[in-house]
């Protein structure tokens, strides 16, 4: 059953990966990519990690995406526009990291578990959501602690950025 | 499930909790009573910032490690906290000007600085790299909102962006090389990827981790290749947060490369020398040549603090305990002079309704404002390094450590690269000394509080060039702590 689901998941996502780089409709492009986050969320539900898989519908599938779309309403945009042709620079950069991506692909697939097995051999992996609260307020619970200060950094920056009092300048 | 939970033990981390406690207060106050006065919210700032730093004294002589291994308060990340609360201080001190006077009054500004301090403090006494980051992004965050704080000009918000867009980049390396870490030995905390590394070859996972590391680190310390942001951003920020910025965040990058290259990845695992002796000449050279070609103060300055972050990194080269105590010497005289000399920039910024920037703008100053002038021609006698300020006792130490580990040419290119940067900065000083001004130039009354930080500055500056005895001591024993 479960290399089933995993190849259904992994082709789900390699396909509408594919469909969200080459469709030209931005609306379309932001729905395959919301297929691919989940088809992710259903690959991390197989690995044991439920409680990432979860978030990643949430945080991926849900709020970034209805950033996405947001962004996508606002700018109005309904076909693609082309970038200006020439630009070699930019083609030749592309090939260069495309090569680097190929070659770093090549060679963990060659290594195979020798790289990663090490990761995976030791310790029993499984992200449970009760495992992860264990960890969060035993091991981690100073780290918890300091992102609550991280998000409200964020929310009083963001708070600042946005409000209409604008200091009057000069 | 049982859960264990960890020691807490909240007094390690006091100074922490004081400053968060005060930057909490001061977004709180504000929203109950409209109108309090600036000088009310600073007050609030300066007694938390000050409680912090008895606290951090009170601490030296108590160190210890807490929350399962997560923080660790050894007098290394005491002496960078104390030196990050005395740079603090400077900042709430000279936003007193006439240019940023209209922006602090809400407590926001004060209220971010805090937390940006918070930021710094976290990400310094730790040797977790997972609490490194969360220290890093506090601090980001609240230095990307405070740089385009001045939100009605286009220049400010040019230097939030491109600050956001290049730190946002930056902390992707460090991100990438902490993964890469963690698959090479399965641990996040410095000292036990010593460990994993040592037991079992690391591959070449770890030194391209490490390396990345570096990469992340060299964007937020502002190190050549990685500096293209930081003309822009110092100039397009506000004076007092570009203070901040070109010390604090300085500072705390160069406490986690040492930490870095002296614990989490030794020298056995990659040859840091020669890679830090070239990106410090690197770093140097650049800064220096770059700054002489600017008109406008702040880039210039900009440039110079670039200048500086190669000096820094040559006693980093080093590797040794003497480099690691000049580095801290060097950056408390470093955080006074240059949030002395901006401090005078933010006195002085201003004449009539335009700002003054170029070096033509500082012409005929010196004798009609003698204290400000004297502070200034003082504050770049030292940041060219030039005796008996500060500046050269602390550019001796960095590079006397660099000869003992036998960095005998990096030496020699840094000494001749502090000789070229004594021409842009005796540039300034001629400027106010030597030249005429066109028209009579006016600066205006400035508040006592900056008058009060450029006094602090001006004393430490030139007390740390007469007597470092006791500093050099107390960084002395910083230095070798936990190493």
């Amino acid at each position: 059953m479960i290399p089933i689901l995993f190849f259904f998941f992994a082709g789900l996502a390699i396909a509408s990966a594919l469909l969200m780089v080459t469709h030209k409709n931005p609306v379309y492009c932001a729905i395959f990519l919301i297929i691919t986050f989940f088809a992710l969320a259903g690959l991390y539900f197989l690995l044991g990690a439920q409680f990432l898989s979860v978030v990643q519908v949430i945080i991926y599938a849900g709020a970034i995406m209805v950033l996405f779309v947001f962004v996508i309403m606002l700018l109005n945009l309904s076909e693609e526009v082309r970038l200006p042709a020439g630009r070699r620079l930019q083609s030749g950069f592309g090939i260069v990291f495309a090569a680097i991506l190929g070659v770093q692909l090549l060679v963990i697939a060659a290594a195979g578990t020798r790289v990663f097995g090490r990761l995976s051999g030791d310790t029993p992996v499984s992200g449970t959501v009760e495992r992860l609260g264990a960890a969060l307020f035993s091991t981690y619970l100073y780290p918890f602690e300091i992102a609550s200060v991280l998000l409200l950094t964020g929310i009083v920056g963001a708070i600042i950025l946005g409000s209409k009092k604008l200091p009057k300048e000069q | 499930m049982e859960l264990s939970a960890p020691l807490i033990q909240l007094d390690l981390i006091t100074p922490q909790l004081i400053v968060l406690a005060a930057a909490i207060l001061l977004l709180l106050l504000p929203l109950f009573w409209r109108s309090l006065r600036r000088e009310f919210l600073a007050a609030i700032a300066l007694a938390g910032i000050a409680a912090a730093l008895a606290a951090t004294f009170w601490l030296w002589s108590r160190p210890g490690w807490g929350f399962a291994g997560m923080v660790t308060v050894d007098r290394f990340a005491l002496a960078f906290q104390a030196l990050f609360l005395l740079g603090g201080l400077l900042t709430v001190l000279i936003s007193f000007n006439r240019i940023e006077e209209e922006y602090v009054q809400h407590g926001d500004f004060f209220g971010l600085l805090l937390l940006a301090l918070f930021g710094l403090m976290v990400m310094t006494s730790t040797t977790h790299f997972l609490v490194i980051f969360l220290g890093l992004e506090i601090l980001s965050i609240a230095l990307y909102v405070l740089a385009g704080y001045r939100k009605m000009r286009v220049d400010s918000l040019e230097a939030a962006l491109k600050y956001l867009l290049l730190g946002a980049f930056a902390t992707g390396f460090f991100l990438y090389g902490v993964a890469l870490i963690y698959g090479a030995t399965g641990q996040l905390e410095m000292a036990h990827i010593r460990e994993a590394a040592a037991a079992g070859g690391a591959g070449w996972l770890l030194p391209a981790g490490a390396l990345l590391v570096l990469i992340g680190f060299a964007f937020k310390a502002a190190l050549v290749p990685f500096h293209m942001w930081t003309p822009d951003v110092y100039q397009g920020a506000p004076t007092p947060v570009t203070a901040f910025m070109s010390t604090g965040t300085k500072a705390a990058a160069f406490a986690v490369l040492a930490r870095l290259v002296s614990i989490a990845v030794p020298v056995e695992t990659i040859a840091w020398g020669p890679v830090l002796a070239v990106l410090a000449v690197l770093t140097m050279t650049v800064g220096n040549f770059m700054a002489i070609v600017q008109s406008n103060v702040k880039r210039m300055l900009a440039y110079s603090s670039i200048a500086h972050a190669g000096y820094l990194l040559v006693a980093l080269a080093a590797g040794n305990a003497a480099g690691r105590s000049a580095i801290l010497y060097y950056l408390l005289i470093y955080t006074l002079m240059n949030i002395g000399a901006f401090g005078v920039i933010a006195w002085l910024g201003r004449s009539g309704r335009e700002e003054r920037l170029t070096f033509e703008s500082y012409r005929g100053l010196g004798y009609r404002y003698p204290f400000v002038s004297l502070a200034m021609a003082a504050f770049m006698f030292s940041l060219a390094g030039i005796p008996p300020t500060g500046g050269f006792l602390g550019k001796f130490f960095l590079f006397a450590a660099a000869v003992r580990a036998e960095y005998i040419p990096l030496v020699v290119i840094a000494v001749l690269n502090a000789v070229v940067s004594v021409f842009y900065y005796m540039r300034l000083v001629v400027n106010l000394y030597m030249r005429e001004a066109e028209e009579p130039a006016e600066a205006g009354k400035a508040h006592p509080l900056l008058i009060a930080a450029l006094v602090i500055a001006l004393i430490g500056v030139v007390w740390l060039g007469v007597a470092p005895g006791g500093v050099l001591g107390a960084f002395n024993a910083a230095a070798t702590a936990g190493m």
